[in-house]
């Protein structure tokens, strides 16, 4: 990775959501590993402006989509509308034909929108009457939910939250940060804002750059134990699958990408470990706050350097 | 980590003691009572439903206390029947049963477990031989594997099966040691008799405990004749003379004993020698080829003596006539023998003699006593008297079966007046008794009677052959052989055991060498079955304090103390090597890369060093909680050897290759760094 554009990239962020230094390079990082990313926190922690920042500065074209309870699969996939002068039915593409999706407060819709949006994710293609149309390259999607105990909400099942190669939180800034942001003027920013850093056709090369990063023996081996040990220690409401531990793989790719390595140590896997799994391996019954973070846990019992 | 409570359903080590439990009480069914088994049986069967979740709830503690409270009233019921030994078993099969219903906490699971190993054990003090003691090797893994169940639920089977196997064969070379050294103790406590008994011979005879006569059909002697063959009924081999009756059993007489061990030391015959003054034709030649039998007692048709000189002497006489080896035999022995079967056997001069065989006790058998005095009134003369007693026997509904009922109390008035029903013993001690009532000189003579022909002058004693019978004297001169057991059974007398019990053939075990001699395959796994298993008998049941006094002799050549001594200290020795050689952690590196383990080595010392683990920290993170413990040089050296493990282990192959002298450049330097610094000391508060 060219470390000038990477610092740009870091340094514009930086002036969008501040004090969120790891946050923001996770984000960075789930989009070179080319997954999605969900953004959980309660209202007001700067989610969407996370999202924002991301689309502008990539260049993507970007569409927003508020999840309400009452939000049906058609109005956001879009839907075969009659044109009276051609006399045919005309496809009416809906916002998520877009390069990147803001799927505000996800938990919100019902389970049958929830559902719609994940397939579109998972197949980057959308079906309706029978046609399929694909989805613009590249594609992700941000999503973002309120924590489940707020009310009115219908909290994304296992299987869906899988789908999600991270899930982030951003939680309160601290003292400086929140100050500064106070000082700025008026604390209002706007995404329009926001200047092109890089080009999608560079964010292209570097996800292809990513995927070639080594992954020597010892690491794949390193992450072998770890899904392992989430399989076989009781204690684990839902043990790691062969998704999660590619997605591990993944994500640490991208993280020693961005650290200008072309290989893997132990260090990238701990650092996207929670991001990567802990949305996989907690219950959705189980209070956030609830006792040590499982994936912690994991890392702590688990030896990097075990023959 | 283990929760003190247990699953229900799908716990794999619950159903596998249930099955052992179950497994082995069915291998102790002849010694248990039925409602036990039956006990048993529901216990296991209650864990292999709520193994398969068909049912959830196990039976309350208050449930398996009111069993419990029943069970021992039960018990206390029928001890008196069975006796401590058989009492105390049925106890252990009931507490385990009870317990198995019970199995709530992992603490309920060692107990179960630890009460099956010790039943295992005690299947040993009713069968020993070599392929029980495989079946129970066998049980005994099977409960080793409960607990491995219990321990390590997650392991594959393979794994349990695997460590298993591994732990058995550790086990066995201090097994075999022990055994060979460990010093063999005489048993704590007898072995009181048990319902079942086999055919064969002993020095006591209790017809009243015996419950089941099994038919052993292991082979006794082989008799080869020069001549004609006796007639079967004249086949009576005798081997021992019984003589003492105290109410209940028939032995040795104690003045017997003495003699038997004074004789052999006296150079020539027996005193009775002298008095026999003819020596009747015809004889019968024969060769005797005796099993080995641990015992010294051999078999004679009648007034007996050795045909040559070497058996002349290995062998004696006693008194009673019968003809002892000098040494037990412990091998195949063949004696010459030629027997007088007209020559009369004669009463001893011996005043004890005459004395002992009117002796019994008054009190025990008082219906014997009463109904024999009465039936001497009414006989003219004792000749008379005897066919009296016969014809009783004969006429009033006597049945020869080999499973009669238990007699514990006036074992012989049982007998002859309630069930009528019993084997030669019992017919020869009862008239043994009534002819000592009457003053008539009697003894039980047990022995083996008939024999079968393997070809026209080869007879082959089978245990099944085994025999009790009347000598008795009239005139007060001559022993008279009376066997009131033909009266009953005369079937048996004529054509030998396995006719007269041509009708209680389903009596027989299937493979029974009594029943199907006539296949020759079947034959064939016998003998070698027979083999194998007099092998066993003969090194491990037999190895006994003598033997292993010879097995010292033999490797130290004299065992005086010191050698003692030194040889005990290396067997503890060697034990405890063997010990240490299963239990050392191996070291973990054997198997271990070069990198890694250079990188284990200064991780290790930097631990040492600085007092700070390494834990399960990546290299880099553990670079940098170092690097503020450490001096500079220090630091400049690790954060080069980290550079270099890292390329090494996780660059692509090229990368790493190069690096690797780098890294071993790096290793020494940073050792030599350290080595400057001495351990870490804890600051002190």
């Amino acid at each position: 990775m060219n470390s000038t554009q990477y610092q740009a990239l870091m340094n514009t962020l930086s002036q969008h959501i501040l004090g969120k230094p790891q946050q923001i390079k996770l984000a960075l990082a789930c989009m070179l590993a080319n997954g999605h990313l969900l953004i959980e926190d309660l209202p007001g922690m700067g989610k969407t402006t996370l999202s924002h920042a991301l689309a502008g500065l990539f260049g993507l074209q970007f569409s927003r989509i508020q999840f309400t309870s009452d939000l049906l699969p058609a109005d956001m996939l879009g839907s075969n509308i009659f044109n009276s002068r051609t006399h045919e039915f005309e496809f009416r593409k809906g916002p998520v034909f877009s390069q990147l999706v803001l799927a505000d407060e996800i938990n919100r819709a019902s389970p049958k929108t929830q559902s719609a949006l994940l397939e579109a994710m998972e197949e980057q293609q959308v079906s309706i009457d029978g046609q399929t149309f694909a989805l613009p390259q590249p594609f992700f999607v941000i999503g973002t939910q309120n924590p489940s105990y707020q009310a009115g909400t219908y909290p994304l099942p296992e299987s869906q939250l899988d789908r999600f190669l991270m899930r982030i939180s951003l939680g309160y800034p601290d003292w400086e940060a929140e100050k500064t942001m106070l000082n700025q003027s008026g604390g209002q920013r706007s995404a329009t804002g926001l200047v092109e850093v890089i080009s999608p056709t560079q964010l292209a090369l570097w996800q292809q750059q990513v995927s070639n990063v080594h992954a020597a023996g010892a690491v794949i081996d390193y992450i072998l134990r770890l899904v392992t040990m989430s399989r076989t220690t009781p204690g684990y409401p839902h043990a790691l699958s062969p998704r999660a531990s590619k997605a591990i793989l993944q994500a640490a790719k991208a993280w020693a990408f961005m650290h200008e390595r072309d290989y893997i140590v132990p260090e990238d896997v701990q650092a996207v470990f929670e991001a990567v799994t802990e949305h996989r391996l907690r219950s959705v019954n189980m209070e956030s706050a609830q006792d040590a973070v499982l994936s912690q846990r994991l890392l702590e019992s688990v030896d990097p350097l075990a023959a | 980590m283990i929760s003190s409570h247990l699953p229900i359903a799908g716990h794999r080590a619950s159903l596998c003691i249930a099955l052992t439990l179950g497994v082995i009480t069915l291998c102790l069914y002849q010694q248990l009572m039925a409602w036990v088994l039956l006990l048993m049986c529901c216990a296991v069967g209650s864990r292999v439903f709520l193994f398969k979740g068909a049912y959830q709830r196990a039976p309350g503690t208050r449930t398996i206390n009111m069993l419990a409270l029943l069970t021992c009233v039960a018990l206390g019921w029928f001890s008196r029947d069975q006796g401590l030994l058989l009492t105390m078993v049925n106890l252990l099969v009931c507490a385990c049963a009870l317990k198995l219903l019970l199995l709530q906490k992992h603490r309920d699971f060692l107990q179960v477990s630890g009460c099956c190993l010790f039943l295992i054990g005690c299947t040993f003090i009713f069968s020993q031989d070599l392929f029980a003691t495989i079946l129970y090797a066998v049980i005994l893994m099977a409960a080793l594997l409960s607990l491995q169940l219990l321990y390590a639920p997650q392991q594959p089977f393979k794994g349990h099966v695997k460590t298993l196997l591994k732990m058995a064969l550790q086990a066995l070379p201090i097994a075999v040691i022990l055994f060979l050294v460990l010093p063999h103790l005489p048993p704590f406590w007898g072995m009181p008799e048990g319902k079942s008994s086999e055919t064969g011979l002993s020095e006591k005879m209790t017809p009243g405990d015996i419950a089941n006569l099994t038919q052993s059909t292991e082979r006794v002697f082989t008799a080869t004749f020069d001549n004609a063959l006796p007639a079967p009924q004249q086949r009576y081999w005798r081997a021992m003379v019984l003589e003492h009756f105290d109410g209940y059993s028939w032995q040795v007489a104690d003045y017997r004993k003495a003699r038997q061990q004074l004789l052999p030391l006296m150079p020539g015959q027996s005193s009775s020698e002298a008095v026999q003054s003819t020596i009747d034709s015809p004889a019968w030649r024969y060769q005797l080829l005796s099993e080995p039998s641990g015992n010294s007692w051999l078999y004679a048709l009648g007034y007996t003596r050795p045909q040559n000189s070497s058996t002349a002497q290995k062998t004696w006489r006693g008194d009673d006539y019968t003809l002892m080896s000098r040494q037990p035999i412990l091998s195949k022995q063949a004696f010459s023998l030629v027997s007088y079967p007209r020559t009369p056997l004669l009463l001893s001069p011996l005043a004890q003699e005459r004395q002992v065989n009117l002796q019994y006790p008054e009190q025990t058998n008082p219906r014997t006593r009463e109904w024999a005095l009465a039936l001497r009134l009414q006989s003219s003369s004792n000749a008379d008297y005897i066919k009296r007693l016969l014809a009783y026997f004969a006429d009033s509904g006597f049945r020869y079966t080999l499973q009669p009922a238990v007699m514990r109390h006036a074992p012989v008035d049982a007998f002859l007046f309630d069930y009528q029903a019993g084997f030669c013993a019992h017919y020869a001690s009862a008239m043994t008794l009534a002819l000592r009532i009457a003053g008539i000189p009697a003894r039980v003579v047990s022995g083996y009677q008939g024999g079968q022909l393997l070809d026209e002058k080869v007879l082959n004693v089978f245990q099944y052959d085994a025999h009790a019978w009347v000598e008795a004297s009239i005139d007060g001169k001559h022993w008279q052989r009376f066997d009131p057991t033909s009266v009953v059974a005369a079937s048996r007398l004529l054509y030998g055991f396995q006719n007269a019990m041509a009708d209680q053939q389903e009596d027989l075990p299937l493979f029974s060498r009594a029943r199907s001699h006539n296949s020759a395959m079947v034959a064939g796994v016998y003998q070698f079955m027979d083999n194998i298993n007099y092998q066993w008998n003969r090194w491990v049941l037999g190895f006994d304090g003598q033997t292993q006094q010879d097995f010292f002799t033999r490797i130290l050549g004299h065992a005086s103390i010191e050698r003692m001594t030194l040889f005990s200290l290396a067997v503890v020795l060697f034990i405890a090597g063997l010990l240490a050689f299963y239990f050392m952690p191996r070291p973990t590196q054997r198997n271990v890369k070069e990198p890694l383990r250079l990188y284990q080595h200064a991780a290790a010392k930097l631990h040492r060093v600085t007092g700070l683990p390494r834990d399960n920290l990546p290299a880099r993170v553990y670079q940098q909680r170092l690097n503020p413990l450490l001096d500079k040089a220090d630091q400049q050296a690790l954060a080069q050897f980290i550079a270099c493990f890292e390329a090494v282990e996780y660059q692509p192959e090229h990368a790493a290759k190069q690096n690797l002298l780098p890294l071993r450049a790096s290793y020494k330097v940073l050792m030599r760094s350290l080595k400057t610094r001495g351990p870490f000391k804890p600051p002190r508060n």
